[in-house]
């Protein structure tokens, strides 16, 4: 459960005791988590983890082998079952893995059908579908067909199908997956602008820096067990570690391996950690050092002040955000024994290649 | 010039794509209360309403496909009935049923056009994941029934407008039988686009269902009613699907009573030699194909239903 500052009574989802196997594998076991109104919820694993399942369970296309979920109607939490499905799933939009459509039909033509089987008004049909593609920017693609599109561009169809008849609560499974790092701050934009329309979002990923970025709260799960759920900023505290990125100008070419010593040397008392091996590593891939630190903000000023006082031409001082969560959600994974695979996995794909 | 234009074009190609990345500030003001609508009542009429159109729009290139082909079976038959010598002006039946004598196929190549992706395609394309919450799957299914089947019977109508206005054109004269004929092979595109949709949700790919189709329909059934014959069955084969068919042109002259004849075409050819008598049906009754083609489809029809739910199900 989050330890937030939302109420009881904002609760728009609630899974209890959540739990889906298949045969002897359990995909999701005893997952608690609720959903608040108008917050974004990432749910955050690795390949498997079980966040599709959960989704699938959501959306009421496998059942739950134990446990309930609850949506808010009429002011009251009713539990999902076959009979209610219809009308308790009725504010919901859903995008379910990769979205695939006729390809012989356009933007237009599909939003306007999708929205019309959802019950949109007929006279306020054409209008919202023409909305809703603006919002991606799409809207000089709304009449051509989507056999032309690329990938990313039948990614964002796939979104706005899910949010054409005005639904309250968004739930995409990895709505970045294959999309190029453009098109994927694109979505990230576009979930942060739906969030301030007043809709809940529930978003799941294996990419940590696509949840931290938009997330409110983040459920992390591993093996289908929710090993961590708390808001972004708690889980960073928890993390303890964080990293600095640093690109000195002009790059040290071929001194490399000088400079990581003597920034080593230099910066490893002002961390705030135990000196340790790799406290500072050359990332190749984005020709920047990175400096590893408890997170701490004055830590973080005094080896600004030391790398400037020691001459170093710095061109970019930063900590990114997934930073911290980076090191909480690797040491939660690996708590589980889930260690180097998933490690390489998250790390690769967040970016940082170095740590692995 | 013409280099120019075509820079021109690259550059507004290019435009295109580079607007895609905008994201559009001004749209993103939450709608109002009083214009959200409310999704919850009554909306299955409205949902098959929606599919209908949906897919008769997106059929509409299989529509003027199937119309083309139709018209080349005419041509095809205008030039053999020109080839060959005029028949007299009272055998307009005749000359109507000179057209008709590949209906059956013309029908099986239809519902195979319109039919085959009909359930197979949500599950080879993956589109059926688009759709949720679960649409039910029987709104849809009816609904893409109907798109299809309507496209389907157009084209059939297409066709035998076309052999009435060549025969009219000929003859001053257009067959009052002709049109009985044409809802008979309406009647029978039903049933032979419900086996189609059947064999689109039992199998994996549209080719596949496709290929199928075709190989039951013009050998499977054909073969059974061949083996029934020769063992010697009297009964009517009405569970024979392609049997119906023969309604479409025995119409023309349809026996009052007998609608079998009893021989031994083995004999005959010096090949048996023995007296035994085969029964050779050549059409259903009016009553027996109705009830039977109605009572066939909704059997396939339901089948196709409940695999598409199984099959979603799984997915």
């Amino acid at each position: 459960m989050t330890n937030n500052s939302y109420n009881a009574n904002s609760v728009v989802v609630r899974f209890t005791n959540l739990t889906r196997r298949f045969g002897n594998f359990t995909a999701v076991s005893n997952l608690n988590l609720e959903i608040h109104e108008g917050e974004i919820v990432g749910l955050l694993g690795p390949n498997g983890a079980g966040k599709s399942t959960t989704m699938k369970m959501m959306a009421y296309l496998i059942r739950p082998s134990e446990g309930d979920i609850f949506i808010r109607h009429n002011g009251e939490l009713e539990r999902l079952t076959n009979t209610n499905k219809d009308y308790l799933l009725d504010r919901f939009g859903f995008l379910i893995e990769n979205p695939a459509f006729y390809d012989n039909v356009t933007p237009r033509q599909i939003l306007s059908y999708f929205a019309g089987l959802r019950g949109y008004p007929r006279n306020l049909r054409p209008k919202r579908v023409e909305d809703v593609v603006a919002m991606m920017g799409l809207s000089d693609w709304i009449d051509k067909k989507i056999s032309t599109f690329s990938k990313g561009m039948r990614q964002k169809v796939g979104i706005l199908s899910t949010i054409v008849h005005d639904p309250q609560i968004v739930v995409l499974d990895e709505p970045s997956t294959g999309l190029d790092p453009k098109a994927q701050v694109e979505i990230r934009r576009f979930l942060l602008k739906l969030k301030e329309t007043g809709k809940t979002i529930f978003v799941s990923s294996h990419l940590l820096y696509e949840i931290s970025e938009v997330a409110d709260t983040v459920a992390i799960l591993n093996h289908g067990e929710l090993v961590a759920c708390d808001t972004v900023e708690n889980l960073e505290a928890k993390g303890r570690k964080s990293i600095i990125h640093l690109e000195l100008y002009p790059n040290p070419n071929g001194q490399v391996q000088d400079v990581t010593i003597k920034l080593t040397q230099l910066v490893s008392p002002l961390t705030g950690l135990e000196p340790e091996k790799n406290q500072v590593l050359y990332n190749g891939n984005t020709r920047a050092f990175e400096i590893l630190f408890d997170g701490n903000p004055e830590h973080q000023v005094q080896i600004f002040k030391a790398l400037a006082a020691n001459n170093y031409n710095v061109s970019d001082f930063s900590v990114p955000r997934a930073g911290l969560l980076e090191n909480l959600y690797l040491d939660l994974v690996q708590e589980k024994g889930n260690v180097v695979q998933e490690k390489a996995n998250v790390v690769q794909e967040g970016g940082n290649v170095s740590y692995v | 010039m013409w280099y120019r234009k075509k820079q021109m074009w690259y550059r507004k190609e290019e435009m295109l794509v580079m607007s895609d990345s905008t994201l559009e500030e001004h749209v993103f003001t939450p709608l109002q209360e009083g214009i959200r609508p409310n999704i919850s009542k009554g909306r299955v009429l409205s949902q098959i309403g929606q599919t209908i159109v949906f897919d008769a729009r997106r059929n509409f290139k299989k529509f003027i496909a199937m119309i083309l082909i139709n018209t080349i079976f005419i041509v095809l038959f205008l030039t053999i009935n020109l080839l060959q010598d005029q028949p007299p002006t009272e055998a307009t039946d005749y000359v109507v049923l000179s057209y008709l004598g590949f209906i059956s196929f013309l029908i099986l190549i239809t519902a195979i056009l319109f039919g085959g992706s009909i359930i197979v395609e949500d599950f080879e394309k993956q589109t059926g994941n688009i759709l949720f919450p679960k649409i039910e799957r029987g709104r849809l299914l009816v609904g893409r029934y109907v798109a299809r089947f309507a496209l389907a019977s157009i084209s059939l109508g297409v066709f035998y407008a076309e052999a009435a206005l060549l025969t009219y054109i000929n003859y001053d004269t257009i067959p009052g039988v002709m049109w009985e004929s044409l809802g008979w092979a309406i009647l029978y595109l039903h049933l032979v686009l419900s086996f189609v949709v059947l064999m689109s949700a039992l199998l994996n790919r549209i080719a596949t269902a496709q290929v199928a189709s075709l190989f039951f329909l013009l050998m499977v059934f054909n073969i059974v009613s061949s083996i029934l014959i020769y063992t010697g069955s009297t009964i009517e084969p009405l569970f024979i699907l392609t049997y119906y068919g023969n309604i479409i042109t025995a119409w023309f002259n349809m026996p009052p009573d007998k609608r079998y004849s009893d021989s031994n075409p083995l004999g005959g050819m010096g090949l048996g030699g023995d007296d035994r008598v085969f029964r050779f049906w050549s059409t259903p009754s009016a009553e027996g194909a109705i009830y039977g083609v109605i009572i066939y489809s909704a059997i396939l029809l339901v089948i196709a239903y409940l695999i598409y739910r199984v099959k979603q199900s799984k997915t």
